[in-house]
């Protein structure tokens, strides 16, 4: 019928007074390699829930592979490595996997899936007394047992060192070329621009952007330009080249810039001498910002 | 569902500490209750003391190995997120429901035959064969309902407060229907309400087994109408909170 793995429409989801979805709005088609990034408490994990039956949203509507999200993780189309999660007590890793494969209707053999997920030197191992680390890798192992249409991550790195997290990656990347299509949640924005074709940037439950990571990326290059100025005139700022918003209080004046340098070259020229300059990268929040405010005067 | 049932017999029985704790409780329980009873010559009949002590402390097994396949375990595995990693893959509720029903089952074996092999061989309980038979086959069917009780228990709370709603309901059932004494010991008052309960009913329904006496079918349906029942409270407490309900 459709096109898009998922069509996430209008969705909102409250907890209590907090409203966790916003009327989030994003559609993934099939065979795409998706990031929603975001800072804590965006709404990612709360979105991954909702697109696995695991909650049901107050407002809105999700397909999940033309059909409603819990049917398709019955169908066995789905499968998810979730943000948190320890292992039972008593089982072997290999038991574990291997539990996940056959639930999945066995499509991969045992050794492909240890494989896959970086397991081979520790399947015989109890999974009640493995690293966190190693145990992340256990439950990537369980997502990745079936060959599912559609893979969740959510924050699928956190507990990872350096070379575990490229072998992570490159099995993603393996699975992506068998046609899956992947959803990661992430509040690294490099993680995102490296792995996706796409980001999606979650803040306080809404979209507030949806793009190639080059754009994205650009976006979140912003910088901040703090100093004090004599007599600060908004409409003169703001024409500055390189800079995004303006941010005046009393002599105190903050600027996000795309551009730093060519900013703060034409405030020494116009202006001579400034006070108490400071640039500093902006982080997620900061670009977060940007990308609400793009434009407006602050 | 049956992958399912086998990868959690195979994990708890590779627990020692917890396959001990299921057998330590009943088997200690009936060597002092043995000890105390038969020392009390008003007690009577040593030899049927020990039998009826036995066919209780069958039952105690049963009940509290099936209750603690889940109970405790499972809110602490529902707590770890263990069991929302297993409901985003195919599994559906109702087959795991099931399979740990069958784990429950399997987990009632090592406690009941210890009990009956320690009365056989420390105080020299004897009956034909299709007697002990009988009494393993009654005692273990017949704790599907308290598989389902702790299902109940490990789904409702959280952590400790699992741990102690699991002893109060497990002591409290088993005191009521005359499990830990004799029925006939109890107050009036307690007796009537402990024909309410199914662990009543799987005493009596023990007792006719290994006494060959005819049995009450009354006894069996009343077990089953309680698996109906509380099976049916574990179905629609899963319909409200779902995989997450903490």
């Amino acid at each position: 019928m459709t096109a898009d793995a998922i069509v996430f429409r209008d969705v909102v989801k409250r907890f209590g007074d907090v409203t966790a979805l916003n009327r989030t709005d994003f559609a993934v088609a099939k065979g795409e390699v998706l990031a929603m990034l975001g800072p804590n408490g965006a709404g990612k994990s709360t979105a991954v829930d909702l697109l696995l039956g695991l909650r049901k949203p107050d407002e809105g509507t999700i397909s999940v592979l033309g059909t409603d999200p819990a049917k398709a993780v019955s169908q066995g189309r789905v499968s998810a490595m979730l943000q948190r999660g320890s292992l039972p007590a008593g089982a072997r890793v290999a038991e574990i996997v291997d539990l996940s494969r056959r639930l999945y209707g066995s499509v991969r053999s045992l050794d492909e899936v240890l494989g896959l997920a970086g397991l081979d030197g520790i399947a015989k191992r109890r999974a009640d007394a493995l690293s966190g680390g190693q145990a992340q890798r256990v439950r990537f192992g369980m997502a990745l047992a079936g060959k599912p249409e559609l893979l969740f991550l959510d924050e699928p790195t956190v507990a990872l060192d350096v070379e575990a997290r490229q072998h992570f990656w490159r099995s993603v990347q393996k699975v992506a070329a068998e046609g899956t299509t992947v959803v990661f949640a992430t509040h690294y924005l490099d993680e995102a621009d490296e792995n996706a074709d796409r980001i999606v940037v979650l803040n306080s439950g809404v979209v507030v952007a949806d793009g190639p990571p080059s754009t994205i990326k650009a976006v979140a290059t912003v910088r901040v330009v703090r100093c004090v100025l004599d007599e600060p005139d908004l409409n003169d700022l703001q024409g500055l080249p390189g800079v995004v918003s303006v941010e005046v209080h009393g002599q105190e004046v903050a600027l996000r810039c795309d551009d730093a340098d060519s900013t703060v070259a034409e405030m020494y020229a116009r202006y001579g001498k400034l006070r108490d300059i400071q640039v500093s990268g902006a982080g997620l929040e900061d670009a977060l910002l940007a990308l609400t405010s793009s434009g407006d005067a602050r | 569902m049956i992958t399912f049932a086998r990868f959690e017999i195979v994990r708890t029985l590779r627990n020692a500490k917890f396959l001990g704790f299921l057998l330590a409780m009943p088997v200690g329980l009936y060597l002092v209750l043995a000890g105390v009873e038969a020392g009390d010559p008003s007690s009577g009949d040593p030899q049927a003391v020990y039998l009826l002590l036995m066919i209780m402390m069958a039952v105690y097994a049963a009940i509290g190995s099936a209750m603690y396949a889940t109970g405790p375990e499972l809110a602490q595995e529902r707590a770890s997120g263990w069991i929302r990693q297993l409901l985003v893959t195919p599994l559906s509720f109702p087959s795991w429901m099931i399979a740990k029903v069958v784990q429950s089952l399997v987990l009632t074996l090592p406690g009941t035959v210890a009990v009956c092999v320690v009365a056989a061989v420390v105080h020299g309980v004897t009956m034909p064969f299709s007697h002990w038979a009988l009494l393993v086959v009654a005692v273990v069917l017949g704790s599907i309902p308290f598989g389902l009780l702790g299902q109940i228990i490990g789904q409702f709370f959280n952590n400790q407060a699992a741990s102690a709603a699991q002893l109060f309901v497990l002591f409290g059932l088993s005191f009521l229907g005359g499990v830990l004494l004799p029925t006939q010991a109890l107050p009036a008052t307690v007796q009537q309400i402990g024909r309410f309960t199914p662990t009543y009913h799987l005493v009596q329904l023990a007792e006719e087994v290994v006494l060959g006496q005819p049995v009450h079918w009354i006894h069996a349906l009343a077990i089953a109408v309680s698996a109906v029942v509380i099976g049916g409270v574990v179905l629609t407490l899963w319909r409200r909170d779902g995989a997450t309900g903490n």
